[in-house]
């Protein structure tokens, strides 16, 4: 039989469904983005001891790092010392590696400057012109 | 949301389920004149079910997922819904195997907290399951063309649905095992890389399953189920594409042999193809359904005020006509996206478990239901030519009730792993 009551059930009835669904959708979107935060905590990383950009001082590593003063690097120097495209932190061969780009001043690891990749382990630090950096993985 | 544990998100979500379960039921006594009280007792059941596994899962897997309990619970309790409002008697034997389910999910707790030790049986699980399997082909009663049912007094069984679980349980720690030998090879076949033929056995065993129960139980969807599942597991623990594709050819050949060698498998594709060839006899269930849905429009004609009684087996295969017909676009859409996200939540399920074993059992268990889910709702949208399968949590059948809450309880059981190793 319809009537007034049916019809008010029957559009609760669907309202709460929909409410219903779309809690659940949220659960899922914040556990999406959790394990999105948790697999980038696991990424290796490099991050600026001493110079830099401001602010941001992490930087993890998907398939490579860029690093200079041109402003299409991953980590943006405004360092003198350093060339436009300076350095690049890569995955390669299962391990990660800095190399020089052909800089003007080099890039320092220890107390010598690279003259092809180095692989890094974990807390290798180099330096460009006055900034430091550390990887981690 | 911002500081609920999991466990108080689940509580919160089936509060929701909670009240869509009384209102449904209320609606229906309302519409269709059978008595309040009883719409009040079994919403009252079936939400004191659900309390009952909270709490369980509460005790047992503290970090399990808390979207998949809500998800399950509102399907089945609108399935059980439809049910009441279709055929009234039936209601209270679906009531019970919701009981026995929910029983099934508690020992599955308690007994699988740790699940490690499935794995050291699974010749067991595959011998279980062929047995199960092959029961009906020759102690078996045949219904609507398909021979699937074991007799037991009242109650009968559809012994497929275990066999699925089991089959799932087999080939993932088969597959953890060999997955390495799988995915490298050896022999080159006709500009093919191939592993050893040896390591292929097993795999081609389960290809000549799926033939088989084609073949001697005339079940299209089940065949294809078993074969879609295997295929699914195969390319997750391999990562080698060859095998889905080789498999896609395998079964395009299989299903394109049936489509000559039985009457049936032509008769279900034909009116796939053409329904109005035969609209009173062979393609009347199908016409049926395709108005029902249509009938339904945006928001549905109302629980028990539309025609829904009309098409043949409503209440199993075609449980969704009878919802797109009386909840309408949204009530169907909604269903639909239950049933999405329930797969996603397994898929998930399967990306953070820690061990391979897990994560190849959810897989599995994720692949059957949105394998079963899509053949039945595309079956009676007439997307894809109809296979007889239930549609998971809303058809009416004990053992496919008792099957997807088992399905629910390992997958509870997976996820609580995984989280409680990654925090």
């Amino acid at each position: 039989m319809f009537n007034e009551l049916t019809l008010l059930l029957h559009i609760a009835l669907l309202i709460v469904i929909y409410a219903f669904l779309f809690l659940v959708v949220r659960v899922v979107a914040r556990d999406l983005s959790l394990a999105k935060k948790a697999t980038e905590e696991k990424l290796p990383r490099i991050t600026v001891l001493k110079g830099g950009p401001d602010g941001k001082v992490d930087y993890p590593l998907v398939d490579q790092i860029l690093i200079g003063r041109a402003p299409d690097c991953d980590i943006v120097l405004e360092d003198s010392f350093a060339s436009a495209h300076h350095a690049r932190v890569y995955i390669a061969n299962a391990g990660f590696w800095l190399e020089d780009l052909k800089s003007t001043n080099g890039t320092t690891m220890g107390i010598r400057k690279i003259k092809e990749p180095v692989r890094l382990t974990r807390g290798s630090k180099f330096s460009i012109g006055q900034c430091v950096f550390q990887f981690d993985e | 949301m911002i500081a609920l544990s999991r466990r108080n998100i689940e509580l919160l979500l089936l509060f929701f389920v909670s009240i869509s379960i009384f209102v449904s039921f209320f609606l229906v006594s309302q519409t269709t004149g059978q008595p309040a009280e009883n719409a009040l007792r079994i919403a009252g059941f079936l939400s004191s079910m659900f309390i009952v596994l909270h709490i369980a899962n509460r005790h047992f897997i503290r970090e399990a997922d808390p979207a998949l309990l809500p998800l399950s619970a509102f399907l089945s309790g609108l399935g059980l819904v439809m049910i009441w409002r279709l055929k009234p008697d039936l209601a209270i034997a679906q009531a019970i195997w919701v009981l026995a389910g929910t029983a099934a999910i508690l020992v599955v707790l308690s007994l699988l907290k740790r699940y490690q030790w499935l794995k050291d049986y699974k010749y067991t699980w595959a011998i279980a399951g062929i047995i199960l399997l092959f029961a009906p082909a020759f102690i078996g009663v045949e219904r609507g063309g398909a021979k699937l049912w074991l007799n037991f007094g009242p109650v009968s069984f559809q012994p497929a649905e275990m066999a699925k679980i089991l089959f799932v349980l087999f080939l993932a720690a088969y597959l953890e095992e060999k997955r390495e030998l799988l995915s490298i090879s050896t022999k080159r076949v006709f500009g093919f890389w191939l592993p050893e033929l040896k390591h292929l056995g097993p795999l081609i065993v389960m290809w000549l399953i799926s033939l088989v129960i084609l073949v001697l139980e005339r079940d299209l969807g089940t065949s294809l189920l078993f074969f879609g599942l295997f295929l699914s597991m195969l390319y997750v623990a391999t990562g080698r594409p060859i095998y889905v594709t080789f498999g896609t050819l395998l079964f395009i050949a299989g299903a394109t042999a049936c489509y000559f060698a039985f009457s049936h498998v032509q008769a279900r594709v034909d009116i796939w193809l053409d329904p109005w060839i035969d609209p009173s006899g062979k393609g009347y269930q199908i016409i049926q359904s395709i108005f029902a849905i249509a009938s339904g429009g945006l928001t549905g004609a109302g629980l028990g005020l539309g025609h829904p009684t009309l098409i043949p087996a409503v209440q199993t295969d075609f449980i969704f006509s009878s919802i797109a017909e009386e909840l309408g676009l949204l009530g169907s859409v909604a269903v639909v996206l239950s049933f999405l996200l329930f797969i996603l939540r397994g898929l998930k399920i399967a990306l953070l478990a820690k061990d391979d074993f897990g994560r190849l059992v959810a897989v599995g268990l994720a692949s059957v239901f949105a394998l079963q889910s899509f053949s039945i709702i595309g079956g009676t949208t007439k997307l894809i030519p109809l296979t007889g399968v239930t549609l998971p949590y809303m058809s009416y059948g004990g053992s496919s009730i008792l099957m997807n809450f088992i399905l629910l309880a390992l997958l509870l059981v997976i996820s609580a792993k995984g989280a409680s190793q990654v925090e």
